[in-house]
């Protein structure tokens, strides 16, 4: 079934463009330099194919460009990431998004920094350049080990900040960016299944999968990842490629059968939030209820879209 | 007679009595040297010197109570009686040597009459005689005048600069006012009183042997050993040093408890106490009569002793004997009525030959003859745990550790039961599953089937049918396991029966490929069955091997299967003859014992089947229940003497394994050897065909070889990149077959067939990899989808189930899915409810809200379907 986003649900303002930039940190070892290649490929890959990423908005630095030399931009440099950042500011409209993701090394003596080839480039550095974004929504995600620090220093107002690690003492190997790279390949991480996913949702999903592999592996868990702020990063969402919109409801009945259904979906929470007063099985047959109308209602209202059932 | 030893013969001829300066001299030195004998074992030697020296007029007491402590040693209780009774007449404190002497030869009317004497007196003399006979009346169960003596040498405590023999009375005194009356702080202030008695004198063994033998009373096994282990090396033939090592050892499961018994008995042949512990090694080993004979030598020197009439009553208890037991146990109480560790040791030894009905009914006359007696109270507590009665188990592990809080035991199980509020609970009619919820929502569907597929099955076969619900607790920690059915964390058993009682490591207790959770399950399930089809009569051996049996009846795969290290036990001779077979079970000597005893019991019941019928093994249950003996439980019910038995089974084995002992006999591993590090090599080489060879004539030679680098698994990935599925389909089934927590296997299994197409197929691989480890949310997903392409939807559900069960992080599609397959296999009312709590998260669920309308039957065109 193609997902129906309907404009009242709030999805992104159409003219807004999403600036990516993904750096890979140095590896150190081959197996490091491969995997961190990996991990950004499939992130990229799911953003453009998943959720419709203009790939010209994509810019992808790495240690090795000659790993995939038809799609990184460059090498990842302290210059470079520097470069791109200034260059992203100048182009960026008021109400654009800004993502930056950093999979790699991190270390954290006293400063939190990314392994960069030759120079790091630590939070102060980090902090100053993203002064040049008074007004975008940046979403700044590190999965890189002893990443934790990085919230205290570059947290503000429009800023989200993901670290793989609590502190910059979890210094082991993370594997928290594979899993952030899987949440956008498919609906797993969608959880309020609205046929969107949120930045708040792919950290759900990735520190769910995190403490799962652990646990499967019987490891004693090395890595916490933290999300500075829930709020925002539900507000920073991606729309799957392929989901249609009914933006526009130009006749009464229409517009009609929305309002029903705002109205029912307003109803269900406020039901939802009574749950603890009601008894289980009176909490169900009022939800059934409810649910039942707004199914009828979606189904007719697809039906108004031509989507097939 | 040592050389010194003939020249203090000489010496005392040539000396005379007339004892000129010189002679005195010399005389001086050999008694020094008989006493350091004696300090530091030399037995033999101290008698030849001191028993002339020690005799002489110008002896010291110190030189007479060291020969006559050399002789006590030696366990010469006689002569030791007739040297110290000559001794009397020159000081009364010999009195107190008189007693204690009468007491270890069970002649408790002359120590009471000898401690007496000595009471009557002051100082040391009352001190020594007063803790000697407060411990003698509370043998006899003279509680109250025991008490009154006991608490009046402790008032008579000397201080510090009271004797070392004065302070260590006291510490005694202490220590059985705390035993009898579940006094913890007497035990700590009795260790200070040992410790200042240590101090005063620090060639007192005899104190740090009694300080030793109240940490181990205490279960403190570090510090026993070590104190045993500071005595050794002043006296290596210490023989109650090396019998308090020996329980710590034994205590322990270390082999060396048997070695160190032996050389105790070796100093003195009469020590009571060793012969009691090997007696109880022999009970463990359920030979009654081995127990029996060696009780008996206890009794001949101490027949009051109460220990060794204990371990002759269970002797008799186990040997199926009930009216000699009765004797026994009316000749125990006859000593002292209200002696409740009789029956609490009963109830321990009863626990351990898996009586456990028997030992809370035991262990509940202890607590009836003795209320505050910790030891009964404990065994209470532990067995009602082992049958059930949680709460009843409980309150009296809480009395018990109330007056004992060093028992670990009791702590760690109390410890565990305080956790207890958190598991959760599935109940059919047949099982009580008892986890943690979040286990009890994955593994409760599947051990649910399981068990009632197993109570069918081995109602049928044993006709038998256990009272039900039968209970499994299900432990993700293994400690917690461990804990419950041992008391210690420690135990290495995957599972335990206890009858209509199991426990067992979940799956999380361990890591993936280390057990098959099901087999697991379904092993310890036949043993309710075997257990209760005999009155718990049946052995270990016994039990284990049918049990084994019946995984590999319940499933392909299940069971243990023929191992390299087996074949080559039985090359180097380290397999036991069937006789003797239980001794591999409870008191292995080497560590892969109990496994390969596992194996070698499912094969010995295999043969019976085999050569004599299925009804030969309810024959031989029923001769087990019956009481008798199994030397006569092979005789008939299969109408064999054991030892032609055993060379019988002997025969069969190699008639059955000889071709693939003789390919794994040589130094180098044997042809079969050579023939897998051909293919291993030519493998790397990458010469396939060759790989192929050398590993087809590594399966024909060692067909069961499963284990790491098996040929079966290079064979399958050969013919899998060589583009040949069948083949390596059928490799992967033979090694699946084989090898019952081979996870990778399975699941290779599964994805070949499915390229195959064959989809039933591969849901068996998948469900076999969940009874390995049913962790893997997308391997419940996958098998859901197999299932539900077959139209299986029930199953498909129970995978749905499962894949909730691991909280997932997508947890509306999982109760969509559910509901789903609920929808499918025709249960609307559980579809329901399922896709309510998906749209409960994710109200803007299309795909589900779709669901519950076709739920609801209702149509696209708002009418109902």
């Amino acid at each position: 079934m193609i997902p129906l986003i309907l404009s009242l649900l709030g999805a992104p303002h159409q003219d807004a463009a999403t600036h990516t930039l993904i750096v890979t940190g140095v590896g150190g070892e081959g197996k490091y330099r491969e995997a961190f290649v990996q991990q950004a490929g499939t992130l990229i890959t799911n953003l453009i194919e998943e959720y419709g990423v203009n790939p010209a908005e994509v810019v992808w630095l790495a240690e090795t460009p000659a790993l995939a030399p038809d799609r990184i931009s460059g090498r990842s440099t302290r210059q470079r990431v520097v470069t791109e950042l200034q260059r992203i500011a100048a182009g960026a409209g008021p109400a654009d998004r800004v993502l930056f993701v950093y999979i790699g090394h991190g270390s954290d003596a006293g400063e939190p920094k990314l392994n960069l080839p030759g120079p790091d480039l630590g939070a102060t550095e980090l902090h100053a350049l993203l002064e040049a974004f008074p007004t975008q929504l940046v979403a700044l995600v590190f999965g890189a080990s002893a990443s934790g620090g990085f919230i205290e220093r570059l947290q503000g107002p429009n800023r989200i900040v993901v670290t793989a690690t609590k502190t910059g003492f979890e210094r082991n190997e993370t594997v928290f960016s594979t899993v952030f790279a899987r949440a956008f390949g498919g609906e797993a991480a969608d959880t309020d299944k609205d046929g969107r996913l949120s930045l708040a949702e792919a950290f759900e999903f990735t520190t769910h999968e995190v403490a799962r592999l652990y646990e499967s592996d019987n490891r004693l868990q090395t890595e916490h990842a933290r999300l500075s702020d829930s709020t925002l990063a539900r507000r920073f969402v991606f729309v799957p490629k392929g989901a249609r919109s009914v933006s526009v409801v130009d006749d009464s009945a229409g517009a009609a059968l929305l309002a029903q259904k705002q109205r029912l979906e307003r109803d269900i929470e406020s039901l939802r939030a009574q749950r603890e007063t009601l008894e289980p099985n009176e909490y169900d047959r009022r939800l059934e209820e409810l649910l039942v109308a707004l199914a009828t209602v979606n189904r007719k209202l697809r039906e108004r879209a031509g989507v097939p059932r | 007679m040592s050389r010194l030893g003939t020249m203090a013969a000489t010496i005392a001829v040539i000396c005379g009595a007339t004892l000129p300066l010189a002679c005195q001299q010399t005389q001086a030195q050999g008694r020094d040297a008989g006493r350091e004998a004696v300090r530091t074992g030399d037995y033999q030697r101290a008698l030849a010197i001191l028993s002339t020296l020690a005799r002489s007029p110008t002896a010291t007491d110190a030189d007479r109570f060291a020969l006559v402590r050399a002789y006590r040693e030696t366990g010469r209780y006689a002569e030791a009686v007739e040297t110290a009774s000559q001794f009397a007449a020159l000081d009364p404190i010999w009195h107190v040597t008189l007693g204690e002497l009468a007491a270890i030869r069970g002649d408790l009317d002359e120590a009471e009459r000898h401690l007496r004497t000595g009471l009557a007196t002051e100082g040391s003399l009352a001190i020594r005689s007063g803790a000697h006979l407060g411990q003698l009346l509370l043998e006899r169960g003279r509680r109250e005048e025991a008490k009154r003596l006991l608490v009046n040498v402790i008032r008579g405590n000397p201080g510090r600069d009271g004797e070392s023999e004065d302070l260590a009375a006291v510490a005694a005194a202490l220590e059985a006012l705390g035993t009898a009356w579940g006094e913890p702080d007497r035990f700590r202030e009795a260790l200070r009183m040992y410790d200042r008695a240590i101090a005063a004198d620090s060639s007192n063994l005899e104190a740090q042997v009694a300080l030793g033998t109240m940490f181990l009373a205490k279960y403190n096994r570090p510090d026993a050993r070590t104190t045993f282990e500071a005595v050794l090396r002043v006296n290596p033939r210490h023989p109650r040093a090396l019998l308090g090592l020996a329980l710590v050892a034994l205590a322990e499961g270390r082999a060396e408890g048997d070695d160190l018994l032996g050389q105790a008995l070796e100093t003195n042949p009469n020590l009571v106490e060793a012969r009691v512990a090997l007696a109880t090694t022999h009970l463990e080993r359920e030979d009654y009569a081995a127990a029996e004979r060696e009780v008996s030598k206890a009794l001949l020197t101490n027949p009051a002793s109460l220990p060794a009439l204990t371990v002759l009553a269970a002797s008799h208890l186990f040997g199926g004997a009930p009216a000699a037991y009765d004797t026994v146990a009316r000749r125990v109480l006859d000593f002292n009525p209200v002696y409740a560790e009789f029956f609490a040791q009963m109830s321990v030894l009863s626990a351990r030959n898996r009586f456990y009905q028997q030992a809370v009914d035991l262990a509940r006359r202890g607590v009836a003859l003795d209320s505050i007696s910790a030891t009964a109270l404990a065994a209470l507590g532990l067995n009602e745990l082992r049958v059930g009665a949680m709460r009843e188990g409980r309150s009296h592990l809480e009395r018990a550790f109330a007056l004992d809080p060093f028992n670990v035991w009791t702590k760690n199980t109390l410890d565990l039961l305080d956790t207890f509020d958190q598991y959760g609970r599935l109940e059919s009619d047949t099982l009580r599953v008892i986890a943690a919820p979040d286990e009890v929502d994955l593994l409760g569907p599947y051990l649910m089937e399981l068990g009632e597929a197993g109570y069918r099955s081995l109602a049928a076969r044993y006709e038998y049918r256990p009272t039900r619900p039968i209970q499994l607790e299900v432990y993700r920690h293994h400690p917690d396991f461990s804990v419950r059915t041992v008391g210690l964390a420690g135990l290495g058993a995957l599972g335990v029966s206890f009858g209509n009682v199991l426990a067992m490591d979940s799956p999380s207790a361990r890591q993936r490929g280390e057990f098959n959770w099901g087999s697991t399950f379904w092993h310890e399930l036949a043993h309710t069955f075997t257990l209760g089809v005999t009155d718990h009569r049946v052995p270990r051996w016994f039990s284990e091997g049918l049990s084994v049996v019946e995984e590999r009846r319940a499933r392909v795969g299940w069971g243990a299967q023929l191992r390299l290290g087996f074949l080559m036990a039985y090359h180097e001779g380290k397999l036991l003859p069937v006789s003797r077979l239980n001794d591999g079970f409870v008191r292995p000597s080497y560590p892969e014992q109990v496994g390969f005893s596992y194996y070698q019991a499912s094969l010995v019941c295999e043969m019976i089947e085999m050569t004599r019928g299925s009804d030969a093994i309810n024959r031989m249950l029923d001769a087990y229940r019956r009481g008798l003996p199994g030397p006569e439980v092979f005789r008939e019910a299969l109408a064999v003497e054991p030892e032609a038995f055993d060379k019988e089974f002997d025969r069969w084995f190699v008639e059955r394994f000889g071709s693939v002992l003789e390919a794994v006999a040589g130094a180098d591993g044997g042809a079969f050897h050579r023939e897998l590090q051909r293919g291993l090599l030519s493998e790397k080489a990458g010469d396939t065909e060759a790989a192929v060879v050398a590993f087809e004539r590594a399966k024909e030679l060692f067909p069961e070889y499963a284990e790491q680098d098996n040929p079966y698994w290079h064979l399958a990935r050969i013919h899998r990149e060589m583009g040949r599925l069948k083949e390596a389909a059928r490799e992967l089934a033979r090694l699946t077959a084989l090898a019952e927590s081979d996870y990778a296997a399975n699941l290779e299994e599964a994805e070949v067939l499915e390229e195959l197409g064959d989809l039933a197929g591969a849901a068996e691989a998948l469900e076999r990899a969940v009874y390995i480890d049913p962790r893997d949310p997308a391997l419940h997903e996958r098998l859901a989808v197999r299932y539900g392409d077959q139209g299986r939807w029930r199953e498909a559900a129970r995978e749905r189930q499962a894949v909730l069960a691991l909280n997932p992080v997508d947890r509306a599609e999982a109760h969509f899915q559910l509901a789903r397959a609920w929808f499918h296999a025709g249960d609307r009312a559980a579809a329901r409810r399922a896709v309510l709590r998906a749209l409960d998260i994710a109200p803007a669920f299309e795909r589900a809200q779709e669901l519950l309308l076709q739920i609801r039957g209702i149509s696209p065109q708002g009418g109902l379907d």
